[in-house]
């Protein structure tokens, strides 16, 4: 039997299997309700500019002569200290918040995949070396790290997602390493090794393809966690910078309202605690699902 | 098991001298010119040159990085840039106010937690699990900023039931001075029973307390649900539930003492992280603890102290990692102890 | 039992509270004690010669000056010098020392403790002693008469009035305990106040010093804290409640819901403090004057003025703020103008726009990043981009003093004040040519303006009105270069408890009390 024929046979098995799970995520009231809020989101971030009642808003335009307006029909969540709409601000923040997310998991995943399959793959002293690595990157608090990174880096937030990167991807070398540790005694790496297949090649179309489900389904479900630390640097003002409507940088702005003007920090702050609990619930969803020990038969 | 216990001493004894090293390379080698910020502004160019011999900074990289380390052994931790007093100093001043308020923080969320996830796990399914799920879920997933402000909105803004921030009435502070034994106010206040200092800093420490427990509030409930579902499912409980012991013994007994590790094991890491990783709640309720001593640090390029601070942090992670592993290897002889 | 123990847990809390709540009810009578709260760190270094920033409002009640500057006045006035002169040439002068100061640890004040002041101030050549540069000799004629002998004519008498680094102290404590005692946290002043306590950067208590040469006639507060709050909230907290009597500053939204407590008194000063916008003139398109005049019209100054500052400001002509003498009323203004910036740009050859420009201010000053917000917004109808970036100070500065130009900003936010009340000092600080970058945070390069400044100052000892009409003839130049915006002239805004009485504010010495002429009012 051929490596091919494995895998498709495999294909049309995690195909049947995968309709099993979204049956069982469907089941669950509390994952269905994160995916409701995850895809809303998408939505929002999507058809911003239409829905938005004031696009410019989210951009320079500025109103001093509307300065801090509570909530009304004219504006849902009231207006900020430059006189902004600030429920069009919110929706534009669904955008940036989603970027974030992409951009810094993807960025993490970039560093920790290639290193967790190396380490598990080669084994002895590089396995050794990388993993007390990322023990060394894991012993610092990971919302220090990234402030020290991006204090280091210069206020921006393409500087905060790489800082929240550089503290993230040890997880996903720690999770993939344990794959590939798994994997590579394994019959078919065996075989490949065998017939002369350099390293490089068994470690990228045989290794990664097979160990790469469960570090997908982590990164899915870390969505909600990202978007919380980069919301948490923008507060302290090493992410997005002014007039960007990033929620974290709004509720940071709107800190010096908070006792008179309720709205300014309440929408952006909720608008974070709303994604990222969406992301959360849906994430453990999955995750019971996923997991043989709690699934449901 | 002396073996395992050795090597993972040595384990973390490299984890510990991997952390100087990064700290090292991001205080000395990332910032334009240590030496002209010592000095500070309007220093001349003689001045610079000198403050750059006195630091050590005219010498090759490994030669400091030599100094550093047998500093770092001597208890000289250099000296802040910012408060320009020792960073060991600082520490002590800063420390006692974190440790209070972690320290409550996480008795809250044991407090809380613990049993909200055993029931949820003795109640799989039904409402109440749901709900537990999905108040742990929150609670992780709460802006940590932004619950402060909304507590500090409630109770101070319109309720007028708490104060805003700080750690004590300046008042009461002055006419009340509490000799420091331990640092913590809440806890010198009572050894020394002055009520006043007492009830007033408890008053203080309860939103920033509330705040600091939602995160570990959310593990510990999660943690604790899905040990308690894996071990309620195992033979020696359906064997005591068939010998007829009470269905609350052997949740609260057998169970519970059984499902504890993780959660003792989250509890730990999340002290060490919180120590220094919770600026965000000490800045906003003015809580002059470690967290918002590094935050300062790092946000202002003070880098004697986000050493400092960093490495007290990493190797506190270190121990208690190594202490939570040790303790798990004597207790469950499942463990591998190769 | 679940529900039991719940309930317990409830039931201790209640308790707590209960405990807490009664507790808070009991009081008894306690010295008078005034209470500061101040955004910043408070002390920082405690060496009363090298010390050059916020501590100046802890400092400035333990250590005296030989004289001090009265804004009001307009003049100095005697403090433990109780008279000087000044030869015809302005290059001697003579401070007779007044008799029967001591220090807080007992000593006398002699002329030796004050060359002996002033002379460690200079030799150890940190914080503002570059104030002290036109000092040749200082000599000591009797135990109560000191001469001081200068290079050039120069404003001594403003010099040793100034808040910050021409403090007088003890020399035996130095002395006796060596040159990092005062740095380890102690002081050796003559001022009405001493050292009690102090927690960290965060809190510094001070108690009278019994026997202060004044003496404590009349009503007068025992002890002073200073303690760092820097939320907002908290202060109005604190003054709400009366755990604070005096705030240095509070957000403007902040004042406004103040306003109609009868506890509390709003109090409004001009300062010697202005906002500057940097132009990089060393870098493409800013080093194109045109370039500088078209984005000098282009901000709303009204704007600014009236939404941002809530009118607590006037917009700026030239550096030198309107009060310090030096000021030109007739400086040449620019204005709103968009259509004049357009064709400025047309003609400097960037009239499409199409450009970036890179601005970095103060993390967390509000003013400044609602400035920024406002620039970005007019010079976006101009199609230029402005890239708004909040730094803090160092990372900030670090930045422009970068040895690579290209990576520099292109306008840096900036405030500044005085050391002293001199005119010279924006003049020197800010567009003085530098051998190497300090403040002149624009690099402007303009020979013919050092040599007019420069002759400025050295004739501003004997013949200030010269002095005057040369300090305007350069402030013509910098409105003409446009080597930075002129924003505003601010106000401060005091906030204090409605029976603090006895304050005056004096805008030579910035966010300062002088707690001894303060007390509090018996209701």
């Amino acid at each position: 039997m051929s490596v091919m024929d494995i895998s498709s046979g495999q294909r049309r098995a995690r195909l049947a299997a995968l309709r099993y799970d979204l049956y069982l995520l469907r089941k669950n009231v509390l994952s269905m309700a994160g995916l409701v809020v995850v895809v809303l989101l998408v939505l929002a971030a999507a058809v911003a500019p239409v829905l938005a009642p004031y696009p410019a808003d989210a951009g320079t335009q500025v109103h001093m002569s509307q300065q801090l307006l509570p909530p009304s029909w004219a504006h849902l969540f009231g207006t900020d200290e430059m006189g902004r709409d600030i429920f069009s601000r919110v929706l534009y923040g669904a955008r940036i918040s989603l970027g974030i997310g992409v951009f810094t998991i993807g960025l993490a995943l970039l560093i920790g995949v290639p290193l967790g399959l190396v380490a598990g793959y080669a084994g002895g002293v590089v396995d050794e070396v990388i993993m007390r690595v990322t023990d060394v990157f894991l012993s610092f608090p990971p919302l220090l790290l990234a402030t020290a990174v991006s204090a280091m880096l210069g206020p921006s937030l393409v500087n905060a997602m790489i800082a929240i990167a550089i503290a993230w991807w040890p997880w996903y070398t720690r999770l993939i390493r344990g794959q590939a540790v798994s994997l590579r005694e394994r019959g078919f790496v065996e075989a490949a090794r065998a017939t002369g297949v350099s390293h490089l090649t068994i470690v990228f179309r045989h290794i990664l393809p097979n160990a790469v489900a469960p570090v997908i389904v982590q990164a899915s479900m870390d969505f909600g966690s990202v978007i919380l630390e980069a919301a948490s640097l923008s507060f302290l003002g090493l992410g997005a910078q002014p007039p960007e409507p990033e929620w974290g940088l709004m509720v940071s702005l709107g800190r010096n309202f908070f006792l008179t003007d309720w709205w300014y920090v309440t929408f952006p702050g909720l608008a974070i605690l709303i994604t990222v609990l969406g992301f959360n619930l849906l994430g453990d969803g999955l995750r019971e699902i996923l997991d043989p020990k709690t699934r449901e038969v | 098991m002396l073996r395992y216990i050795v090597r993972r001493l040595a384990l973390g004894l490299v984890v510990l001298w991997g952390t100087t090293m990064v700290t090292f390379f991001v205080a000395r080698v990332v910032p334009s010119d240590p030496a002209a910020r010592w000095v500070g502004p309007r220093a001349t160019v003689e001045e610079i040159a000198r403050a750059r011999q006195e630091l050590g900074l005219d010498k090759p990289l490994y030669v400091q990085y030599i100094r550093y380390m047998s500093d770092l052994l001597h208890g000289n931790w250099g000296t802040s840039f910012v408060t320009h007093q020792p960073v060991l100093k600082d520490i002590a001043t800063y420390l006692p106010a974190s440790l209070e308020l972690v320290i409550s923080g996480i008795i809250l969320a044991i407090i809380i937690g613990v049993p909200l996830g055993v029931i949820s796990a003795t109640h799989k399914g039904g409402l109440i699990d749901h709900l537990s799920r999905t108040f742990s879920i929150g609670a992780v997933s709460l802006p940590t900023f932004w619950m402060a402000m909304i507590l500090q909105l409630i109770f101070f803004g319109h309720l007028h039931l708490l104060p805003v921030g700080g750690r004590l009435d300046m008042s009461i502070q002055l006419a009340y001075p509490v000799r420091r034994i331990t640092g913590s106010y809440v806890l010198d206040s009572l050894l020394e029973g002055n009520w006043t200092v007492f009830g007033n800093s408890l008053l203080h420490l309860v939103l920033p307390a509330v705040t600091l427990a939602a995160y570990p509030l959310g593990l510990i409930t999660r943690m604790t649900r899905s040990s308690m579902l894996e071990v309620l499912n195992e033979d020696y409980i359906r064997v005591a539930r068939a010998y007829g012991v009470s269905e609350r013994r052997i949740t609260y007994w057998y169970a519970l003492k059984n499902a504890i590790g993780p959660t003792v094991t989250v509890v730990a890491l999340t002290f060490a992280y919180s120590l220094a990783g919770t600026f965000l709640i000490e800045a906003v309720f003015n809580w002059p603890g470690l967290g918002q001593y590094a935050a300062n640090a790092v946000i202002s390029g003070d880098y004697p102290a986000i050493m400092g601070v960093t490495i007290l942090v990493a190797a506190l992670y270190v121990v208690l990692n190594l202490a939570v592993d040790i303790v798990h290897a004597l207790v469950d002889p499942r463990i591998k102890t190769g | 039992m679940r529900r039991g123990f719940l309930l317990g847990t409830l039931g201790a809390v209640i308790v707590a509270v209960i405990l807490a709540v009664a507790g808070c009810g009991a009081g008894q009578s306690t010295p008078q004690v005034a209470v500061y709260a101040n955004t910043n760190q408070v002390v920082v270094f405690w060496d009363p010669s090298d010390s050059f920033s916020n501590e100046i409002i802890v400092l400035n009640n333990i250590y005296e000056t030989l004289l001090r500057y009265d804004s009001v006045q307009k003049k100095v006035v005697p403090l433990l010098a109780t008279d000087y002169s000044v030869s015809p040439d302005g290059l001697t002068w003579t401070f007779d020392i007044r008799k029967g100061v001591k220090f807080h640890d007992g000593n006398e004040l002699t002329a030796d403790a004050v060359k002996y002041s002033f002379e460690r101030t200079i030799q150890r050549g940190k914080g503002a002693s570059f104030i002290w540069s036109p000092v040749k000799e200082i000599k000591v004629l009797d135990p109560y008469k000191l001469e001081i002998d200068l290079k050039y004519p120069a404003p001594l008498d403003l010099i040793v009035a100034s808040g910050y680094g021409a403090f007088v102290f003890d020399p035996a404590a130095v002395q006796k305990n060596g040159e990092d005692w005062f740095s380890q946290g102690h002081e050796a002043g003559t001022g009405p106040y001493q050292l009690e306590s102090f927690q960290g950067t965060q809190q510094v208590v001070l108690k009278k010093f019994d026997g202060y040469w004044g003496g404590w006639k009349g009503p007068h507060f025992d002890k002073v804290v200073f303690q760092q709050v820097s939320e907002a909230s908290t202060k109005v907290q604190m003054l709400q409640s009366g755990q604070a009597d005096f705030v240095d500053a509070l957000p403007f939204e902040q004042v406004g819901a103040l306003k109609n407590n009868p506890n509390i008194k709003i109090v409004t000063t001009p300062s010697y403090q202005n906002l500057l916008g940097f132009f990089n003139t060393q870098k493409a398109p800013l080093n194109n004057k045109l370039v500088r005049q078209a984005i000098s019209y282009a901000i709303p100054y009204d704007q600014i003025v009236s939404d941002v500052m809530k009118g607590y400001a006037t917009q700026s002509k030239g550096p030198v703020p309107a009060g310090l003498w030096g000021h030109d009323d007739n400086l040449f203004q620019y204005s709103y103008n968009l259509d004049k910036a357009k064709q400025l740009l047309q003609q400097a050859g960037y009239g499409k726009g199409g450009f970036t420009l890179v601005l970095t201010y103060a993390s967390g000053d509000e003013f400044e990043r609602r400035v920024a917000e406002l620039m970005k917004s007019s010079l976006a109808q101009l199609n230029i981009n402005l890239d708004i970036r909040g730094m803090v100070w160092e990372p900030q500065w670090d930045l422009a003093k970068s040895p690579n130009p290209k990576v520099r900003q292109d306008i840096f936010l900036m405030y500044w004040w005085p050391t002293y009340a001199d005119p010279y000092d924006f003049m020197v600080n800010l567009f003085h040519s530098e051998s190497s970058i300090n403040f002149n945070l624009g690099y402007y390069y303009n020979p013919a303006y050092d040599k007019l400044i420069d002759e400025a100052h050295s004739v501003s000892g004997v013949d200030r009105e010269k002095a005057i009409q040369e300090y305007a003839q350069a402030q013509q130049m910098l409105v003409d270069d446009a080597p930075a915006i002129f924003f505003y002239d601010q106000q401060y805004v005091r906030v204090m408890r409605s029976n603090f009485q006895g304050y005056v504010d004096n805008p030579a010495y910035p966010h300062v009390v002088f707690f001894y002429n303060t007390y509090r009012q018996s209701q």
